[in-house]
């Protein structure tokens, strides 16, 4: 693993940077001494590397910036986190070069019931914030009826619920960070003709 | 951050439908630019980032450029990165700065001025464009 301060790693500092705010990342950074203007620095140089073009990002930029990965295969580009120890951070490669971002895996299986009934009680009893990964949300609520991401911010709705709402599960780069019920936008995107 | 659209910007200042008179009206473009980053951030609450606004409507000109712009610099605003601009069929659409598994979501905004969510895919001929995924209307 690349170390680049407190013995982070240099991925691990870029993911941090792109997060959004949360006690669970301020909890993270703080037990590693890491201070946060470290966080822009890593940021700007990650942008000066170019992985802020998602049109030109290879996997050898991603190597270059961030070492040599924990596992390599075709398809993948796989690290270990000292941030998060109970996961990988993984690159999808695509068959024609392209990097981008496959976001964060448990190291062990999830442990998670195979069916869960698209209810909040249900799911918020089932599913932990900061562990559980968007690849457990799938396995068990199958792909979501919308996807409202937007770079490293991912927004999966599943519904509409007989009450009117989706449930809506946050991800920063593939990480759980909430689960919540809100009015349905699913509802609002088929009404509007649209289809997923 | 759920990219929510249409987005609505409406006042003097969000004006795009006068197309190609906006040359020299640098004060109403950056105005138009505070505007959609007002109206973007009234509507992002923590951990819950929304555009919920039509589309950068108005009665001044705005150029589909400076519009594009103008939701370019309120997805920044708000604290994500665009990752570059492409123009396809007569639309830019501002994408993100971070790809999932080779698809980048991007927002495109039509000479119009209506916005619009859109899914590109990285593929052998580089940005390649998979579909609309439409508009969402702003829950009340």
């Amino acid at each position: 693993m690349n170390t680049h301060h407190s013995g982070v790693s240099r991925l691990d500092l870029y993911l941090a940077a792109g997060m959004r705010p949360s006690k669970d990342l301020a909890a993270r950074l703080q037990r590693a001494g890491v201070p946060q203007p470290i966080l822009a620095s890593v940021s700007a140089a990650a942008k000066e590397a170019g992985l802020g073009d998602p049109t030109k990002l290879t996997r050898d930029m991603v190597v270059r910036f961030f070492a040599p990965g924990d596992e390599e295969e075709s398809d993948r580009v796989v690290y270990r986190s000292n941030l998060w120890p109970e996961h990988r951070y993984e690159w999808h490669i695509s068959e024609w070069g392209h990097a981008s971002h496959g976001g964060f895996r448990l190291l062990e299986p999830a442990e998670l019931p195979t069916w869960l009934p698209r209810e909040l009680g249900a799911v918020s009893e089932a599913v932990r914030p900061w562990f559980h990964t968007a690849n457990d949300v799938a396995e068990v609520m199958g792909e979501p009826d919308l996807d409202l991401s937007w770079g490293p911010a991912w927004g999966w709705y599943y519904g509409p619920l007989d009450d009117g709402t989706d449930l809506v599960f946050d991800f920063d780069f593939g990480l759980l960070r909430e689960v919540r019920a809100e009015k349905s936008a699913v509802k609002e995107h088929r009404a509007g003709g649209q289809s997923e | 951050m759920a990219v929510m659209l249409p987005l609505t910007i409406t006042g003097e200042a969000g004006a795009i439908t006068t197309l190609g008179i906006a040359g020299g009206r640098a004060a109403m473009v950056g105005r138009a630019v505070e505007a959609a980053v007002e109206g973007a951030s009234e509507l992002a609450g923590p951990g819950r980032q929304i555009f919920e606004a039509a589309r950068i409507i108005g009665t001044k000109g705005l150029t589909q450029s400076n519009a594009t712009a103008a939701v370019a610099q309120a997805v920044t605003k708000l604290g994500y990165e665009a990752g570059g601009m492409v123009t396809r069929e007569g639309v830019n659409y501002v994408l993100g700065a971070a790809a999932r598994n080779g698809m980048v979501d991007a927002v495109g905004v039509d000479a119009s001025g209506a916005t619009t969510r859109a899914l590109f895919k990285l593929g052998e001929k580089g940005l390649e464009f998979v579909r609309d995924l439409g508009s969402i209307a702003a829950p009340r």
